[in-house]
C-alpha cells in the first residue's frame, strides 16, 4: 500500500480504511439488533431473572403478574412505602436479597399455577 | 454496572435524572439515556411518577445545555484576541461564524437526541461562535423535549424488558453512528471519484467506461489532489 508517498494519497488510503471498519462497523451493529430481535421475540426469554436494583412494582411487571403478589411475598404493610427496590426492603428486613427473591419467586409460580396448572414455569 | 445506574433511578426517581442529564450536556461520561430509559420503566410499573421524572429530566438537559453554551462563550472570548491577530485565522473564525449562523439552529437541534453523542461539543462551539442564543435555547429546548420524550416513552414501552431494551438500544446507536460515519466517508470518496473523472484523467475515464476521451475538455475546475 503506497501510504508513504504522499500526502493526499495517504488521506485518501485513510478514508478508504475508515470507510471500510465504519461499513463492518455497521454490518455488526446491524446484525446484533437483528439477533436480539429474534431472540426476543420468542416468549419463553422474556422474564427477567429478579434483581436486587429491581423496584417491586418492576419485578411484577417484568413477569406479568399483579403486583399485590410480590407485595404480599415480601409482606409489605399497607402503610409501608411501596416502590422501593428489592435490595432496599431486604435492608429493612434485615434479610439476604436472596431469601426475597426466593420468596417471590415461589409466590409467582404460586400465582401462575392458580391461572394455568399446565403452563407453569420455575 | 448497568444495575447500579438502574439502582440509583430506584432510590432517588427524580432527582437522579436531573442531574445526570445536566452532567451528560457536559460531556461528563454518565449513562443518562440509560437512567431515562429504567424511569420509563418504573413509570410504567407504578414505582415513579411521570410528571418530576420528565420535567427533572428536561430542567437538568436544558440546564447543562445553557451551562455548555456560556462556557463555550467564556473560553473562546478569551481566544479570540488571539485567533484576530493573525488574517488566516481571523478569517476561518468568521467562516466558522457564518456556518454556525446558517447550520447552528439545525446542528442544535438534531446534536441534542440523534446524534446525542455530539451535544456538549455543539454546545461549545454554538457558544463560542456566538450562535444567537434565542436560537439555541429554542433549537435546544425542542431537540431535549424529543430526546426526554424518546427515552423515557422507550422505556415506558419496555415494560418488563429493561435490560433487553437498554442493550437494543445501545446497539442501535451504535447503528447509527457507525452508518452516519460510512456515508459520510463514503460521500468524500464518491466525490473524490467523481472529481478524478471529471479532471484530466484519461485512465480513469477509461476504466469507469465513460467514452469518448473529449471529457476533459469540458472540465471547468481543476483536478483534485493531483498537484
Amino acid at each position: 500500500m503506497p501510504l508513504h508517498s504522499h500526502p493526499s494519497r495517504r488521506f485518501r488510503w485513510l478514508t478508504r480504511i475508515g470507510f471500510v471498519v465504519a461499513l463492518a462497523l455497521t454490518l455488526f451493529f446491524a446484525a446484533r439488533v437483528i439477533s436480539d430481535a429474534v431472540y426476543w421475540s420468542d416468549p419463553r426469554h422474556t422474564d427477567q431473572q429478579i434483581e436486587g436494583w429491581m423496584p417491586l412494582g418492576y419485578i411484577a411487571r417484568s413477569w406479568d403478574v399483579p403486583r399485590d403478589v410480590v407485595y404480599e411475598a415480601v409482606e409489605i404493610r399497607p402503610d409501608e412505602r411501596r416502590w422501593r427496590r428489592l435490595e432496599r426492603v431486604a435492608e429493612a428486613r434485615d434479610v439476604p436479597v436472596q431469601t426475597l427473591i426466593d420468596r417471590i419467586g415461589l409466590a409467582i409460580q404460586t400465582f401462575r399455577q392458580a391461572q394455568s396448572p399446565d403452563q407453569a414455569t420455575p | 454496572m448497568t444495575d447500579w445506574f438502574f439502582a440509583l433511578v430506584s432510590d432517588w426517581g427524580a432527582w437522579a435524572l436531573g442531574l445526570v442529564t445536566f452532567l451528560s450536556c457536559l460531556a461528563i461520561p454518565v449513562p443518562s439515556s440509560l437512567m431515562m430509559l429504567a424511569a420509563g420503566a418504573f413509570v410504567a410499573s407504578g414505582d415513579l411518577e411521570l410528571a418530576p421524572v420528565a420535567a427533572a429530566a428536561l430542567a437538568g438537559a436544558v440546564l447543562g445545555d445553557q451551562a455548555g453554551y456560556q462556557l463555550g462563550r467564556v473560553s473562546l472570548g478569551a481566544a479570540e484576541d488571539w485567533l484576530n491577530k493573525s488574517p488566516t485565522r481571523a478569517a476561518v473564525l468568521s467562516r466558522a461564524r457564518f456556518q454556525v449562523d446558517a447550520r447552528g439552529g439545525i446542528a442544535v437541534f438534531f446534536s441534542r437526541w440523534m446524534f446525542s453523542v455530539l451535544g456538549p461539543y455543539v454546545n461549545l462551539l454554538a457558544g463560542g461562535a456566538r450562535l444567537n442564543w434565542l436560537t439555541f435555547t429554542i433549537m435546544g429546548v425542542a431537540g431535549e423535549l424529543v430526546w426526554v420524550s424518546v427515552y423515557v416513552g422507550l422505556g415506558y414501552s419496555a415494560g418488563g424488558q429493561l435490560s433487553q431494551v437498554s442493550d437494543l438500544l445501545s446497539n442501535l446507536t451504535g447503528l447509527a453512528t457507525s452508518l452516519l460515519i460510512t456515508v459520510v466517508l463514503g460521500t468524500v470518496l464518491m466525490r473524490r471519484r467523481r472529481a478524478r473523472l471529471a479532471g484530466a484523467n484519461p485512465h480513469g475515464a477509461q476504466k469507469h467506461g465513460t467514452p469518448h476521451h473529449g471529457a476533459r475538455h469540458h472540465r471547468s475546475e481543476p483536478p483534485e489532489g493531483q498537484a
